[in-house]
């Protein structure tokens, strides 16, 4: 425990991880909003604080979470709250890939808990800004710091909504919040001509699909905004 | 919460499905890497999937107000997002961004 605590205060000190901290402020901001919602609606929906706890710690997954509840309430069959949460996490397959592809030299046991502990805004802020030269060291300790705050902030996010679920009526205005949070991390990522036409295009089949399943919607927006990306000429470091 | 199963049997398939779903391809590690053009393609996913998360919540709004450029001024909702968009353009800076929105919101919604 000690060397655990050792390397956590070298690490906290490295530039690089301030680097990927800084990369995601506003962004943890967004994501303890987030928590804090999230919470809300599983207290709300009748779920213990123990139950909740739960769930933050181990599903760490808002979509997931989020997505399960109304099924939960209406007491669907498991294979449907199941089959709901695939769909809403298959952009995980996605991410597992890129992740295999940075970290693949790691060991097995490294590479499980980069891969439960990597989220979209905290690898959105690593693609965009890692560089392919590098080591082991200088990768982690900069995906440490785009990743490991924005765990923390969605655990403290959680505990907050569990105290707060006894006082407060639940408004829509948190989470409209947590979404502005999202937007205003997803724009700066627009930098380029292949950026652009891939957020126009995920935009486009979101609002074509917005009726459909939750996470069917998101996977065709994902394959067909990156097939929209691909059609732009890439000079390597330009991209995401 | 009654139902016929237990709420944890659902957070244990739920942890398994996210934990599976985030390390189906990290499992193969180098024996499975993207390469090429694949692999540029997959960089541009995050963005395409923080995407199709927010767009639904303006769907929602302009589905509420249409054209109504009062029910939107009422609503807050579109002009925040408007406003975080051509902020985080124009700086370049998400915090910035996030606090022009939140500020517009708050401004339209409780005056």
């Amino acid at each position: 425990l000690n060397g655990v605590a050792v390397s956590l205060g070298s690490l906290l000190k490295d530039p690089l991880f301030k680097s990927g901290f800084s990369s995601v402020t506003a962004g943890v901001i967004g994501v303890g909003i987030w928590g804090v919602v999230t919470t809300l609606a599983m207290m709300k929906s009748g779920l213990s604080a123990w139950e909740c706890v739960a769930m933050t710690l181990l599903v760490y997954s808002g979509t997931a979470q989020l997505a399960a509840l109304p099924l939960l309430a209406v007491g669907s069959p498991l294979l449907a709250i199941i089959a709901t949460a695939v769909l809403v996490s298959l952009r995980f397959v996605v991410y597992s890939a890129i992740i295999a592809k940075h970290f693949g030299h790691f060991p097995l046991v490294k590479r499980l808990i980069i891969g439960y502990l990597t989220i979209d805004s905290g690898l959105a802020a690593y693609t965009s800004k890692q560089q392919s030269n590098w080591n082991s060291k200088q990768q982690l300790s900069f995906w440490a710091g785009c990743n490991l705050p924005v765990w923390v902030f969605w655990q403290v996010g959680s505990l907050i909504g569990i105290l707060l679920a006894s006082f407060l009526p639940t408004s829509k205005a948190y989470a409209f919040i947590g979404l502005l949070a999202i937007l205003a991390m997803t724009t700066p990522l627009i930098k380029s001509r292949a950026t652009f036409a891939c957020a126009i295009i995920a935009a486009t089949v979101a609002i074509v699909g917005y009726r459909w399943p939750t996470g069917v919607a998101t996977f065709t927006a994902v394959v067909l905004g990156v097939g929209a990306a691909m059609l732009f000429p890439q000079n390597s470091k330009e991209t995401v | 919460m009654s139902n016929n199963h237990s709420i944890w049997v659902v957070i244990g398939l739920l942890t398994l499905v996210v934990f599976l779903s985030r390390n189906l391809f990290v499992i193969f590690g180098e024996r499975f890497k993207p390469k090429g053009r694949l692999s540029q393609a997959l960089e541009f996913a995050p963005l395409a999937a923080l995407v199709a998360i927010v767009v639904p919540e303006f769907v929602t709004a302009f589905q509420a107000h249409g054209t109504s450029l009062a029910g939107h001024v009422i609503d807050g909702r579109a002009f925040a997002g408007l406003t975080a968009i051509v902020v985080g353009i124009l700086s370049r800076n998400s915090l910035y961004a996030l606090v022009s929105g939140t500020l517009c919101y708050a401004a339209l919604t409780f005056s």
